[in-house]
């Protein structure tokens, strides 16, 4: 009886959790599949209902057209792509380092950096701007995607390594001692031993580092406003007119830009699952 | 050949000193194991021969030359550690072949020399098997391949068996007691596990407190313990002792008045000494018997009686509230509340001073020297 009260109980309690986490994916969903369907959809169809999906009648892809033939969407978006890779990148590889430096070796100063990254977690990094676009334009960085890449990177960086050295404290130092007796080098246990171990960690951080850089508006418009280096979110804004919107082409655009960050998310989640399933050694 | 020097090691942690001064001489392909309490300093003494630790003063020479500075691979030393420290995402073969692969060694070399080390330790069949998906006792044997691979001048072990089972602690213990004897290298092992000690090693250090109390064979350490914390430490249950003073001092013997009042004879040198003096009788569980058929005789009311089956552990508390454990035979009848009479001979009687030294014995204790104890071993394994 008892156990059977228990069992209600929980199948009540597990209904409970699904339906607030369903009701909290719909609301996150909502407004992309509303941007999706809509980028299917003629002009006018998207103001009369812009909630129905697309039907023969109003299905069209004059924004893709638009998007695709009629503007450098292409380099807008290899732009976003190449900044946020490489800031990835980096931002992955120097936090990483970082943090195992930070964490494995006793040297003078090591609080006080640890303490001034804590510190660029706290405080945002577009109170810099004025002087970020200061030091870029004397390094006649302005207009190139390095000014960004380099913001980008300075950003990402306090979360990565305050997250990575979490989980590089976790590793026994026993596996350090083992390698150090087998005589591999200080780099190639970093990158054979530690780097393997902490690759959930290194997921987590990839998707939260990713996605502000990739829907960021903020730095390209201030540092890369040139026709040649703006990223998507920004190309995306010439379709916002003063006057006139051309609705087709910016949620065809968002639709396109949606794609890369998914596919990067799926890459890191996969990541993600197999590193907690991988966990258990001892 | 590969001897490992000890002179006047010490450690400390900014100004606390946890080894004070550790002089030891291990000679090639000897099993020596640093046991004592836990905090007492084995494994960071371990650790420092390791080179895992810095060597706070003191030399440290193996094979010949100092190493005080000279990191962990330079050392020619492999450690198995207690956690088994395998790489969590490489297999096997890959765990074993780390060292060699990173020290430049061609592919045939290194794939001689696991599949060498794998057959020796009989995880050849596992090879592609990543450390999750072994047991542990698996595990303990593939990280003792690993070492084995690098052709060490000295293993360290640091206390290897204490994450298995018990089942698989003895058997794990014979394959290491069995792997020296074929690799025939210098091991040293640590260890809390005193029944470790005795088994496996050739010479046995017993560190208490940062100090080396006592370094010599297992039955050396046994028969005649330096003081009174080796006497407590080697032996299990551990040594009864007994306050009482020297009423007279004979050439072979001393005659001793225990504080409940027994008198009794103790084969040891006392020339140092003189009647009157404090001194602490000890008395090994193994050595009191049930009845009065020896010398001398104690009673007293049992508190506890364990049966092991083999034998029964007696506790019983004498008149003068001292307690002491008897090893009586497993067939005893003894029942919690009796007082019974239980006797030793005087031979088996150890004497501490006040300063819980040992007073030498005398009549005790055939001690084989280390020659003789490697040739019973060797003879042994042969069969």
């Amino acid at each position: 009886m008892l156990n059977r009260l228990q069992l209600k109980h929980h199948t009540g309690k597990t209904l409970m959790m699904h339906a607030v986490l369903i009701t909290y994916t719909l609301i996150a969903l909502f407004p992309i599949v509303v941007i999706i369907i809509n980028s299917f959809k003629s002009r006018k169809a998207i103001f009369n209902d812009p909630l129905s999906l697309p039907t023969p009648e109003t299905f069209s892809i004059v924004g893709f057209e638009q998007v695709l033939l009629r503007s450098s969407f292409d380099v807008f978006f290899s732009n976003s792509l190449i900044v946020t890779v490489l800031a990835l990148f980096f931002v992955l590889l120097f936090g990483a380092m970082a943090a195992w430096a930070l964490t494995e070796y006793k040297f003078r100063g090591n609080l006080l950096i640890a303490i001034l990254i804590a510190m660029g977690i706290m405080i945002p990094i577009r109170l810099g701007t004025v002087s970020i676009l200061n030091l870029m334009a004397d390094l006649n960085l302005v207009n190139t995607l390095t000014s960004l890449v380099l913001v980008y990177i300075a950003q990402g960086l306090p979360l990565a390594v305050y997250i990575l050295s979490e989980f590089i404290r976790q590793i026994p130092k026993e596996l350090k001692e083992a390698a150090r007796c087998d005589n591999v080098s200080e780099y190639k246990i970093f990158f054979t031993i530690v780097l393997p171990l902490v690759r959930p960690a290194m997921a987590t951080v990839a998707v939260f580092t990713m996605i502000p850089i990739w829907n960021d508006l903020w730095f390209p418009l201030i540092l890369a406003p040139g026709d040649e280096t703006q990223t998507i979110t920004l190309g995306v804004q010439q379709f916002v007119g003063q006057y006139v919107t051309d609705w087709n082409a910016v949620l065809s655009s968002l639709t396109l830009a949606i794609v890369p960050v998914l596919i990067l998310y799926l890459i890191f989640s996969r990541q993600l699952i197999r590193g907690l399933t991988a966990g258990a050694v001892k | 050949m590969a001897d490992v020097k000890l002179n006047n090691i010490k450690k400390s942690y900014d100004k606390t000193e946890v080894l004070h001064g550790i002089d030891l001489d291990i000679k090639h392909g000897e099993f020596v194991v640093l046991v004592g309490a836990s905090g007492c300093g084995k494994s960071t003494l371990l650790r420092m021969i390791a080179g895992l630790e810095d060597i706070t003063s003191g030399d440290l020479e193996i094979a010949g030359s100092q190493v005080n500075n000279l990191p962990p691979a330079k050392r020619g030393i492999a450690m198995v550690f207690q956690s088994y420290a395998l790489y969590p995402h490489m297999n096997v073969l890959k765990n074993m072949s780390y060292g060699l692969k990173i020290a430049g060694k061609g592919k045939d070399f290194i794939q001689e020399k696991v599949v060498n080390a794998a057959k020796i330790l009989h995880i050849d069949h596992l090879l592609d098997r990543l450390p999750r998906e072994l047991s542990g006792g698996q595990r303990q044997r593939v990280a003792i391949g690993r070492a084995i691979v690098r052709d060490p001048n000295v293993f360290l072990f640091d206390e290897p068996l204490s994450n298995l089972d018990a089942a698989l602690r003895v058997q794990t213990r014979v394959e290491i007691g069995k792997l020296h004897q074929e690799l025939g290298a210098t091991i040293i092992y640590v260890t809390h596990d005193q029944v470790e000690a005795m088994t496996l090693g050739d010479k046995i250090v017993v560190m208490n407190e940062g100090r080396v109390e006592q370094y010599g064979s297992p039955l050396e350490l046994y028969q005649h313990p330096t003081t009174k914390y080796v006497a407590g430490f080697i032996g299990s249950p551990q040594m009864n002792f007994l306050n009482g003073r020297i009423t007279s001092i004979q050439s072979d013997h001393v005659e001793l008045k225990l504080s409940n009042g027994t008198t009794t004879n103790a084969y040891v040198d006392a020339s140092e000494h003189s009647v009157g003096d404090e001194i602490t009788l000890g008395i090994r569980p193994e050595h009191l018997n049930e009845g009065n058929g020896e010398e001398t005789a104690l009673s007293g009311e049992v508190t506890l009686v364990e049966q092991l089956g083999e034998a029964s552990y007696i506790y019983m508390r004498l008149n003068d509230d001292s307690e002491i454990i008897v090893r009586a035979s497993g067939e005893s009848t003894t029942t919690i509340g009796e007082r019974i009479n239980i006797c030793f001979n005087a031979h088996s009687a150890h004497v501490f001073n006040s300063e819980d030294r040992a007073l030498r014995r005398l009549k005790a204790g055939n001690v084989k020297s280390t020659a003789e104890l490697a040739h019973l071993k060797a003879v042994g394994s042969r069969n």
